[in-house]
């Protein structure tokens, strides 16, 4: 019963000869915060999609409570509650924010096989919607269509669909990337309401974000993870600090303690 | 006031207003004002049924296909060979021609469905011609060039008569149509229909929010293949008559054409788009029997110059500004 959420052993991918994803191993318990950083093309979105299914692994295995995934199609990862978020926004571009976060809902619990009987008439999916509507501040958006609306309120649309889904370990890959700060704090506050149950491994360069969310942490560089464990030992070691942060970096982390 | 029912799905915007209420009573009219143009008339109603079914699977699902003959030539030849094999209650006929183009499509399907775009395209261009040369060679069954003729069938309901003038086969095949187009209308409207949308915007997130996308997909394909059946079916119950042209490569692009006339992603615009062409080719051939390609191709031109969306865009436009109001753009 109580088996990690998620258990990635040896993973490895390569392009051509280029190893991307380096023997990466990583074990997330249930309810986990994790962050997961590292230099831009460190391979942390590489790694998001090997995990969700979306690219097909070299080598090595996944485990989602205890049960190997390793060949499971992307789709039926999803059924099993491992649902991702892109960094760059993967939207239904023409549909309205309202049916975007709709599809997720419908999918999620097998509504959208129905053929017979008007979309409006799903009252209770409909309600699910609109709670998260509201939960992200969307609901004023609702009957626009996607694409018309700025580019970071999409973005909250992107983690609205992972949440519709009915997570039960969320891979989040810089939800705040590309929003505006005045709205970031909605996006944390989101994050933050997500039930103990559901763990989360979130991508994200911010280290005050990071700081406040983490309770354990993974660093990436070049394919291989550098450290891993509790949020001020990874920070102090001194390797990270010469292959990633840097010493601004180390002092925007201490600050963001400072705030958390 | 109540949310426009097309804040859930745009496919909803379709109800029974006015101006559908005005569109259906066309069909009736033309009964009276023209009754000695009956079968040609019967003609105009196939080929918007064949357009509609193209237009639930372009429109709706993203699905571009260039051999969507093959559909309608497989439901009119086993209607046909049914007829000839002495099998000629109508309705039942007119079913199991829908029915074996379903199957057609449920077996393709999978394979098909797996490929978009221009791979797509070229796939079901080479699965339309390999139909027409199969039937072309098989003449023992198909009647080759000379196609299948004198086909018979029993009154409808074993009481209306396909009489010569084509009253029977005319208010038969409207009401085809119209069973059909409510048929199309629901599914499009339904979580279902929704989920199509999602596909033809996003395959790649509709796979990663669980969808069965290749699934979604292949039931689509399979019913509008069951409609394109049926609307060849009718063309050889109508005519008495199949000819190799049911599964020509013209007949599918020519469908395409008719979508692109009438306006892609409302159900009306394969409708619209299939009257108006056919009736525009009848106009123009009879004007100037070698240059009728000249008047649909200025006509096209015109059409997508001026506008958003076929007819259906310029007269959703004209609505609009007749009414004053600014309204959102639809997809
Ligand atoms: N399809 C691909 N083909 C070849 N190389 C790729 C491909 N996808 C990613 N890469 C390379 O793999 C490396 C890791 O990319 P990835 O996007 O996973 O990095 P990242 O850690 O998410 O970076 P960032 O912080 O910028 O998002 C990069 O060098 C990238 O160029
Ligand atoms: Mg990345």
């Amino acid at each position: 019963m109580t088996e990690p959420a998620l258990v990635v052993r040896s993973l490895c991918k390569n392009y051509g000869g280029f190893a991307v994803t380096r023997n990466v191993d990583l074990e997330l318990p249930r309810g986990a915060r994790h962050a997961l950083i590292g230099p831009n093309g460190a391979g942390k979105t590489t790694l998001v999609g090997l995990i969700s299914g979306a690219i097909a692994a070299n080598s090595g295995t996944i485990e989602l409570f205890g049960r190997d995934i390793t060949t499971v199609s992307a789709a039926q990862r999803v059924k099993q509650g491992l649902v991702r978020t892109f960094q760059v926004n993967s939207l239904f571009p023409h549909l309205s924010v309202f049916q975007n976060i709709f599809l997720a809902c419908s999918e999620a619990r097998g509504t959208s096989q129905r053929m017979l009987g008007r979309t409006s008439g799903q009252k209770p999916i409909i309600g699910q919607v609109e709670a998260i509507l509201d939960m992200l501040g969307l609901s004023a958006d609702a009957g626009r269509p996607v694409a018309t609306i700025a580019y970071g309120r999409q973005r909250l649309v992107e983690l609205g669909i992972a949440l519709a889904l009915e997570p039960r370990v969320l891979l989040l890959d810089e939800p705040a990337a590309g929003v505006p700060s005045v709205e970031v704090p909605l996006l944390i506050h989101a994050i933050d309401r997500l039930g103990e149950d559901i763990t989360i491994l979130l991508i994200e360069h911010d280290m005050q974000i990071v700081q406040r969310f983490a309770r354990t942490m993974t660093v990436l560089a070049e394919g291989q993870v550098i450290a891993s464990g509790a949020p001020d030992v990874v920070m102090a070691s001194e390797q990270v600090r010469s292959v990633y942060l840097g010493k601004s970096g180390h002092q925007r982390f201490e600050s963001g303690k400072a705030h958390a | 006031m109540s949310v426009d029912r097309a804040f859930y799905n745009a496919a909803e915007r379709n109800r029974f207003g006015l101006l559908e209420i005005l569109f259906w009573l066309c069909p009736i009219a033309a009964f009276f004002l023209f009754p000695t143009s009956l079968s040609f008339a019967t003609h105009v109603l196939i080929m918007a049924l064949f357009a509609m079914s193209l237009g639930l699977i372009l429109s709706f699902a993203g699905i571009v296909t260039l051999g969507h003959a093959a559909f309608f030539g497989l439901g009119a030849y086993v209607t046909a060979l049914l007829s000839l094999a002495g099998y000629q209650e109508p309705i039942t006929a007119t079913f199991l021609g829908g029915a074996a183009a379903a199957v057609l499509a449920l077996v393709i399907g999978p394979l098909l469905l797996r490929l978009t775009g221009l791979p797509l395209m070229m796939v079901t261009l080479a699965l339309g011609a390999v139909m027409f040369e199969a039937a072309n060679k098989l003449g023992w069954l198909t009647g080759g060039e000379n196609g299948l003729g004198d086909l018979r069938y029993q009154p409808v309901f074993g009481i209306f008569r396909w009489s010569i003038y084509g009253q029977t086969a005319y208010f038969y095949t409207l009401a085809w149509l119209f069973v059909l187009f409510l048929l199309t209308r629901s599914l499009v409207a339904s979580p279902f229909g929704l989920a199509l949308q999602g596909i033809r915007e996003n395959p790649l997130r509709m796979n990663l929010i669980g969808a069965p996308v290749t699934g979604h997909l292949v039931r689509v394909y399979t019913i509008s293949a069951f409609i394109a059946g049926i609307a060849g079916a009718l063309s050889a119950q109508a005519t008495g008559f199949v000819g190799l042209d049911v599964l020509s490569v013209d007949l599918s692009i020519n469908a395409l054409v008719m979508l692109v006339l009438g306006g892609v992603g409302n159900i009306y615009g394969g409708l619209v788009g299939g009257a108006l062409y056919i009736v525009l080719r009848n106009l123009a051939s009879d004007w100037n029997p070698y240059h009728w390609m000249f008047v649909i191709g200025a006509f096209l031109v015109v059409v997508v110059l001026l506008g958003q969306n076929g007819v259906i865009g310029i007269v959703e436009r004209l609505t609009s500004l007749i009414s004053g109001q600014r309204k959102e753009t639809s997809p």
